[in-house]
């Protein structure tokens, strides 16, 4: 219990105002097993070809090191290792990759099918074949912009819509698609469902697209108490 | 009443008022001196009295001042000549010490004492403090400050009775040099001259504020940390200021240089072996995997794992785990690679790997590669290891139902 709390940033907050610590604590730190002063490791090549100046604080700081799952290669996505992640259950890796393997195999199948079946050459151009781009796409449909979060004010808990940010939203498209399939019926092999839900965000269908919806509905139900967030 | 008030006033006329109005009160008490020379006493000036009980306590006023700020001198004397006394034993037992080495007295620093004194007295003591040491006394003793206050009792310095003069007097200093740059900033908008100040803003590169301790030794007072952020704060404000430049070294000597990370690498040679074919060798760990591997300059991307091909690891994520470093130094196809590892399951051993290489490849490769190799944290040991499970729950962070868990804690407390 005390080890999930400390992990949390009302805590760290916490101890940034009662430690004598003169370098801040950072509220969101991977592990507890790096000191404080470790720079999160910079993967994209094109930024380690680029420019880094004099005066950049990763010259002067400690790097963390890269996980077993981050590269510079062509193939390597932060945003599929992340959902990846998140379909992985009980630290099986390994099913967690071929099901999103096999997503994007199933997402690839049927639009290069579409595109040899389709005669007409305006269309065939406009048929997307790259699978991340399309599950990049589907993601961006599902995330919401607003978020409701519980507002206490004078004893009475109230749903109070609120900006959503950057990293919830990411947090909360993944989590609904994963959820969403996981819902379904049991002999479909999940690969496939996720590439159905996939294929129906990026048309701006389906469960999870609806989900998002509702939740905005919500918020502008409750943009009455919009002003309670200050 | 309206009698006495008359003749005090008449007595104040020309003299301190309070002063004389302590001398009344004093001969008001006097009960034996009532009535003498058939004056109310009340109307006498305490000039007619025996003027003992006053002026005796204002010589002992001047006296115990005095006798503190003797007190200084005798204990400011002592130290200084206890500090003499130590450097000149110190000076002498250096020589002594470069003598026994067998090394030239006249140039003999304290890098050489260290090293004189680790080799004739070894200790195997953990703490460092603990082992032998020879410092300079300024080093050995704290530092103290000067003469606080002068004969008279009057501080010298202007924030004396703020405890810290120093820590308080440098922060009004600082912010008499933001006002002043504040002024000259709008001396020069009203003259029409700040486009020419828009170039020299000044940027401290490469440079932090000094630390905590090197502060307090600075200013020889006790800083806490909330002071110090404190200072810090101030100093940057003055930092950030548009005229900055005009007060550059007052701000350098505020600051400290910094080393970049790239400085505490040493570059290691590649190796040569008996067939003259150049080769680095290099360890790595990941939780309980070691890895040893050794790369071969001039190859044609040959990969030997423990006598086996790549195939070693079954999963493809895994061999891409090992051409990372090959792939952002460009030497796929040009090393060859042996590598052998023992300890932990496929993830553990390819992380173990992956860092060796990346650690041999850096004797074959520019100093820009190794920054980035750096910069991508392949050249970080990976510290996380496998938490271990704790008394009480059934894993490592895992907890029983929250029920049981409080009668366990309870239980926990009955014994205890």
């Amino acid at each position: 219990m005390a080890a999930s709390c400390v992990r949390t940033p009302i805590f760290q907050a916490f101890l940034l105002r009662h430690s004598k610590r003169v370098v801040p604590l950072l509220p969101h730190i991977r592990t507890l097993r790096y000191d404080v002063n470790h720079q999160e490791p910079t993967i994209d090549k094109s930024k380690l070809f680029g420019t880094i100046e004099e005066d950049d604080i990763r010259r002067f700081k400690p790097i963390k090191a890269a996980t077993n799952d981050q590269s510079t290669s062509v193939f390597y996505s932060a945003t599929l290792e992340k959902f990846i992640n998140m379909v992985m259950k009980d630290g099986k890796k390994l099913a967690a990759r071929k099901i999103v393997n096999e997503m994007l195999e199933n997402i690839k199948m049927t639009q290069v099918e579409k595109f040899n079946r389709c005669e007409n050459e305006k269309e065939k151009m406009e048929i997307e074949c790259n699978p991340e781009i399309i599950f990049n796409q589907g993601l961006e449909n599902i995330k919401p912009v607003l978020m409701l979060t519980p507002i206490i004010k004078g004893g009475v808990s109230y749903k109070v819509p609120v900006a959503c940010p950057v990293h919830r939203q990411k947090f909360l498209a993944m989590k609904w698609l994963v959820e969403s399939c996981r819902d379904r019926e049991r002999k479909i092999p999940m690969g496939k469902k996720l590439a159905y839900e996939i294929f129906d965000a990026y048309k701006n269908e389906g469960k999870c697209v609806r989900r998002k919806q509702e939740l905005l509905r919500q918020c502008e139900e409750n943009r009455a108490f919009a002003h309670f967030r200050y | 009443m309206a009698a006495s008030m008359q003749t005090f006033s008449r007595v104040c006329s020309t003299k301190h008022p309070i002063k004389e109005l302590i001398r009344w009160q004093i001969t008001k008490c006097s009960a034996l001196d009532r009535h003498k020379n058939g004056v109310h006493t009340s109307c006498r000036l305490l000039a007619d009295v025996i003027p003992e009980t006053f002026e005796q306590k204002t010589e002992n006023k001047a006296e115990k001042i005095s006798k503190a700020m003797r007190l200084y001198m005798e204990r400011a004397k002592n130290y200084n000549s206890m500090i003499d006394k130590e450097i000149d034993e110190y000076e002498v037992g250096k020589r002594h010490l470069a003598n026994i080495m067998g090394e030239d007295p006249d140039s003999f620093n304290q890098d050489d004492i260290d090293r004189a004194i680790k080799y004739l007295l070894p200790s195997g003591l953990f703490e460092k403090r603990a082992r032998p040491q020879m410092k300079h006394p300024y080093e050995v003793f704290p530092q103290r400050k000067e003469a606080l206050f002068g004969k008279d009792g009057r501080p010298h310095h202007y924030q004396f009775y703020t405890g810290k003069p120093n820590y308080h007097g440098l922060l009004h200093d600082i912010n008499m040099k933001y006002e002043h740059l504040n002024a000259t900033e709008t001396e020069l908008y009203k003259n029409g001259k700040m486009a020419e100040e828009e170039d020299k803003k000044l940027f401290l590169h490469g440079f932090q504020w000094i630390d905590h301790k090197t502060l307090t030794k600075q200013l020889i007072e006790e800083i806490s940390p909330q002071e110090y952020n404190r200072f810090v704060l101030v100093l940057h404000r003055l930092l950030k200021h548009k005229l900055s430049y005009k007060e550059e070294e007052f701000l350098l000597k505020y600051s400290k240089k910094v080393m970049t990370m790239s400085q505490f690498r040493s570059i290691e040679k590649p190796l040569i072996d008996s067939d003259g074919r150049e080769y680095s060798e290099a360890t790595g760990r990941r939780k309980t995997s070691n890895a040893t591997v050794t790369v071969y300059n001039n190859g044609s991307g040959q990969i030997s794992i423990n006598g086996q091909d790549l195939a070693y690891f079954k999963d493809i994520h895994q061999r891409e785990q090992l051409l990372f470093p090959l792939q952002l130094v460009n030497k796929i196809d040009k090393v060859d690679i042996v590598a052998t590892v023992e300890g932990g399951g496929s993830s553990g051993q390819t992380g173990a790997i992956r860092l060796a290489l990346a650690h041999a490849l850096c004797s074959f490769v520019d100093t820009d590669s190794i920054e980035r190799l750096r910069l991508a944290g392949l050249l970080t040991k990976d510290p996380r290891t496998r938490e271990r499970k704790k008394p009480g729950q059934p894993g490592a962070r895992k907890k029983p139902t929250w029920l049981v868990f409080l009668i366990l804690m309870y239980c926990q407390l009955l014994v205890v």
